[in-house]
């Protein structure tokens, strides 16, 4: 058997125009002018290859658009990708759904490797910040044959930017929450610091960012305050160097977040209590690579966290381990792509005693997973089409050898890139594994009669799916038989994707019948219970018309449990739509719009006060030259938000906990 | 902290007997114009009493006489006579001692914080404060104090005990309630029974008739199989008599047994006592109207099964808090104010907060005073 290394010959469109389109929209051109933008992804594969000639449909978003609808982190800027849903937890932090799973079975990435989940096993995307992204690659549906556990709903793979020329870059943002500010005198603001310079062979970077967020409040007359102040900090370095063929990159991420809101007056007495978050992560990163051949990623994260409110508050120290090595070899002709990861999760947290001197209270005590998995994905070109076949096997110190395998084919109807037709169809296995917390967790409100406690005989969730799409890439004078002019305006991407899921042992709480008639208490336990059952539509339209792109897209959901009663907390229906226009005087101006409707109330809300909501949001930003740049916008134009009353009496309101901002920035480029 | 009235007045009449007992002749006349104790106002709060955490409780013993919290353990405390009542989490407890059996009324000034269902009315308990309601104790005086048989003290109950037999007081004649019907949860089955004979012998039983049903959840049972008499000769025992329904049998105590009866000697005349109790790890409950024919374990919970003896605590009865009004999982006193009779004296008595000022769960602040006839 002869292995060779694979060449990266299933890319249809060259880099180098990818490149020039990067180029031109960072001088300000509108890249609508040139030919079509191929983005180059590599989420779908684990290789890179055009977006195009992915088998997994991929959708991108630049790091650029990043920052035109972001404030700084992920939290409000995926709201902007259609058919992700993003919620607001309890932590005041933010999560995805896609594909109606929730932010457990969505799986968030960066640099294609786990990050740390501090509510259950949804990463908080107000902790990552967008400075130094390149692009975000969002993967709806099942892929936990390449990326292992929570990859069930879809995958977001934030790229952080890797090469780059010498420049410096320093921005501030002002933003206000107009009628819903504490105080109307509030301000918060946006600093971040972008320098890359490349020194003796080595490229360095250095970026830092800082959030101060004095936080909203709908009504000053009452105690509780709706959004809190928060305080976040993030610093990244990175170092990288080619060595002949050898790519190395060090990198280096810390991340600070305080945050306080308050909530409410202590019963009896004149103080008042407030929900308290103080967070500190740092990340190192070593990666080494071989071009399209073979790498080693290595990560550790560390999480420290104290949080809850004033009179109960948690320490939690959550630690992340991996090493991630994959291997791009050849057999016959067949392309193939394996990997080996070693992983570990470590979890310590402890309810603070009511002072210094007092012992708190250990909830999981030291707990940690191991696991080491491996996977192989093949993939065979018939001519334009292709078929992807993949198996993944995770041995657990938990709970053993756990398997998830996935078929995926890429069908081209028509291959005529100005006329493009494109069918992609994907069926198999995927799977969550239980969290330390789920397993271990000692939750005593005895006196209060009830307990929640671990299990440690869980099982990974499974589930089953499959996907069907439909792609078109072209133009509407193409599309409607004009196949001979030379116009090819205005250009027309359709797409429409149908998915199904079938989920089991989905971990929930139940009653431990046993345990609470020997107690007395009410006692809930983790158990596998639940089953889930996902099906759905996505359609999008993409039309870009001289200075001028636009994009619609719609998405349908039918989620319901193995009892056929809906699943709460989920849109039935959501329709997004943006539209990005180059104006005179290097003047951009974006306008989107995410309406949400269809949301079922949960066995615990008691009616309905609002089951859709709308967003309105506006910006403009302006090159007035080499160095200078401006942007002002308003986010949720219409300040639709939930309504605290209907809420604090049980009732539905799928609004968010939002509000009106009105934001205004300037940026300037050293060099 | 502030210091209350009667422990003002405690410590009052202590340097007044000291120096009554005094021989000094050259001892200063107090000056009328310079009290020399500090006066405390009616309903001034005391507190916080720190009652410990949910996985470590501890219990606060409290003499309403001196004002002080004493320090002992449960051991001590049942042999103790001189604290009146305890607070241990949300818990309130009431001496019983029988030198000091200590019992509770519950005022009604505070019936409006609950609708005409019952449900709490949110807004009342949240804009309540210590001020706001130091008016409504204020306004109680001893007036408002009830006769006797209206205060109520903790007390213990056996959830089978004495339930299975119905005593004539006329003709003084003891006979079996067949009607009423016991299930016991005990060694994975549950068993329902009746006692439908008895004979005494004196003060004692000299023999008694169960029918007995099982349902047997191991063996896949779902509902109660059939009764079965079962007749024991109590008459000759020489220890305690262990019954098991399955086997149909006397056993010993360190076999698997559904309940029990202590075996007696009264004026020479040997036989069980009127009193029936299930094992530590068991639990019962009474089904008066022969109500269930089955038990669906996976809601055994919810049926109400308790333990062998349950104590029944007269706060329990008009708890004095709502939890979880506003989704903050606390406390929320109602400030209804209770009368706490002791061997000595009548109190008045409102819990004002279940937090110290950090919020810190457990910590019992509360107002109190002595009702004097005027």
């Amino acid at each position: 058997m002869k292995l060779k290394p694979i060449i990266p010959c299933l890319i249809l469109f060259n880099t180098s125009a990818y490149a020039q389109s990067l180029v031109d929209h960072k001088n300000g051109n509108n890249p609508v002018d040139n030919a079509p933008l191929e983005r180059m992804v590599v989420t779908g594969t684990r290789t890179e290859l055009a977006q195009s000639q992915s088998p997994v449909s991929i959708d991108v978003i630049s790091g650029a658009q990043l920052q035109q609808v972001s404030h700084g982190t992920l939290a409000s800027a995926l709201n902007f990708i259609p058919g992700v849903v993003t919620k607001r937890n309890e932590k005041d932090g933010y999560t995805v759904q896609m594909q109606g799973f929730d932010g457990d079975h969505v799986l968030v990435l960066l640099d294609s490797q786990p990050l740390i989940s501090p509510t259950g096993s949804s990463v908080d995307l107000d902790q990552i910040s967008v400075l130094n992204i390149e692009r975000i690659e969002v993967l709806r549906g099942a892929a936990s044959v390449l990326y292992g556990s929570s990859a069930m709903g879809g995958v977001i793979n934030v790229i952080t930017r890797k090469q780059s020329q010498n420049s410096g870059k320093f921005r501030y943002q002002a933003s206000s929450y107009t009628q819903n500010a504490i105080d109307s005198s509030d301000v918060a603001g946006l600093y971040q610091l972008d320098i890359k310079q490349n020194i003796m062979g080595w490229q360095g970077s250095v970026s830092a960012q800082k959030i101060d967020d004095p936080g909203f409040d709908y009504d000053e007359n009452t105690f509780a305050q709706s959004a809190p102040s928060t305080d976040k900090s993030f610093v990244n370095l990175g170092l990288a160097k080619d060595f002949s063929d050898i790519h190395l990159a060090l990198k280096t991420r810390y991340f600070s977040d305080e945050k306080i809101k308050l909530r409410y007056a202590i019963p009896g007495q004149a103080g008042d209590i407030s929900y308290l978050s103080d967070v500190e992560q740092w990340q190192y990163d070593v990666n080494v690579s071989k071009s399209q051949i073979w790498k080693v990623n290595g990560r550790y994260l560390q999480h420290d966290e104290t949080s809850g409110d004033s009179n109960g508050l948690r320490d939690a120290e959550i630690t992340l381990a991996e090493i991630d090595s994959q291997y791009q070899w050849q057999l016959g002709s067949t392309a193939l792509v394996s990997g080996l990861i070693l992983h570990r999760d470590e979890l310590y947290q402890i309810k603070q005693g009511s002072s210094p001197d007092v012992t708190g209270t250990i909830e999981v005590d030291d707990q940690s997973r191991d696991s080491v998995e491996a996977y192989t994905q093949a993939s065979w070109l018939y001519g334009d089409h292709e078929l992807v076949a993949g198996v993944r096997v995770q041995n657990d110190s938990d709970f053993g050898v756990h398997s998830a395998a996935r078929l995926n084919g890429l069908f081209t109807l028509n291959n005529d890139k100005n006329d493009l037709w494109q069918l992609r169809v994907g069926a198999g296995q995927s799977y969550r594994v239980p969290t330390l917390k789920e397993r271990f967790y000692v939750f005593d409100h005895s006196n209060l009669g009830y307990m929640v406690l671990g299990n440690d005989e869980l099982d990974p969730e499974t589930a089953l799916s499959g996907n069907v799409e439909l792609s078109y890439h072209g133009s509407v004078t193409r599309l409607f038989g004009a196949n001979n002019t030379p116009n090819a305006y205005p250009r027309l991407s359709l797409r429409a994707n149908l998915h199904y899921a079938k989920a089991q042992d989905f971990i929930n709480t139940v009653t431990d019948v046993e345990a609470s008639a020997q107690t007395g208490l009410l006692i809930s336990r983790y158990e596998n219970v639940d089953q889930t059952y996902m099906k759905g539509a996505d359609l999008s339209l993409k039309l870009s018309w001289q200075k001028v792109d636009y994009q619609l897209s719609y998405s349908y959901l039918h989620a319901t449990d193995g009892d056929d009663n809906y699943l709460a907390d989920r849109p039935t229906h959501q329709i997004k739509s943006n539209l990005n226009w180059q104006l005179p005087f290097d003047i951009n101006a974006l306008a989107y719009v995410v309406y949400e409707t269809g949301e079922h109330p949960s066995s615990t809300q008691l009616g309905i006060e609002k089951d859709d909501w709308l967003s309105v949001n506006v910006s403009v930003n302006q090159h007035i030259n080499d160095q200078w740049q401006w942007n002002a916008g308003i986010d949720n134009l219409f300040d639709e938000h939930q309504d605290s009353d209907a809420i604090a009496q049980g009732l539905l309101d799928v609004r968010p906990l939002s509000s009106q901002r009105v934001f205004v920035g300037v940026s300037y480029q050293f060099y | 902290m502030k210091i209350s009235y009667l422990a003002s007045l405690s410590a009052v009449m202590l340097l007044t007997a000291c120096g009554g007992s005094s021989s000094s002749s050259d001892s200063v006349e107090p000056s009328p114009t310079e009290p020399t104790t500090p006066v405390v106002e009616e309903g001034a709060i005391v507190g916080p009493f720190s009652t410990g955490t949910t996985s470590e409780p501890a219990r606060v013993y409290f003499d309403l006489d001196t004002g002080a919290a004493l320090e002992l353990t449960v051991e001590e405390a049942a042999e103790n006579s001189l604290w009146d009542i305890a607070f241990q989490r949300t818990k309130v407890y009431l001496n019983t001692h029988s030198d000091n059996s200590v019992g509770a009324f519950f005022t009604d000034v505070n019936s409006d914080f609950y609708d005409e269902t019952g449900a709490a009315v949110v807004d009342s308990f949240l804009n309540a404060d210590a001020d706001s309601e130091l008016d409504d104790y204020l306004a109680i005086s001893a007036t408002d104090i009830p006769e006797e048989a209206s205060f109520v003290g903790d007390s213990e109950e056996s959830v089978i005990g004495d339930k299975f037999y119905d005593y004539d007081m006329t003709t003084h004649v003891v006979t079996a309630n067949d009607d009423r019907y016991f299930i016991v949860d005990s060694d994975d089955a549950y068993t329902k029974f009746r006692v439908t004979d008895l004979t005494t012998q004196g003060r004692t039983l000299s023999s008694i008739t169960f029918g007995g049903a099982m349902q047997d959840t191991l063996a896949g049972d779902t509902e109660f199989g059939a009764e079965s008499a079962l007749t024991i000769n109590t008459a000759d025992c020489t220890d305690d008599i262990y019954v098991d329904f399955g086997l149909g049998a006397v056993m010993s105590a360190t076999d698997a047994w559904d309940i029990t009866l202590a075996c007696t000697t009264v004026d020479d005349i040997t036989g069980a006592e009127f009193d029936i109790h299930i094992a530590e790890d068991a639990t019962a409950l009474v089904d008066d109207a022969n109500a269930y024919d089955a038990i669906d374990s996976e809601a055994a919970q919810f049926y109400g099964f308790t333990s062998d003896v349950t104590q029944e605590l007269a706060f329990d009865a008009n708890p004095w808090y709502q939890y979880n009004l506003n989704g903050g999982h606390l406390l929320w006193s109602q400030y209804g104010v209770y009368l706490v009779k002791t061997s000595d004296a009548t109190f008045k008595m409102q819990i004002t907060s279940y937090y110290d000022e950090a919020g810190t769960s457990g910590n019992y602040s509360f107002r109190y005073d002595e009702l004097a006839s005027e």
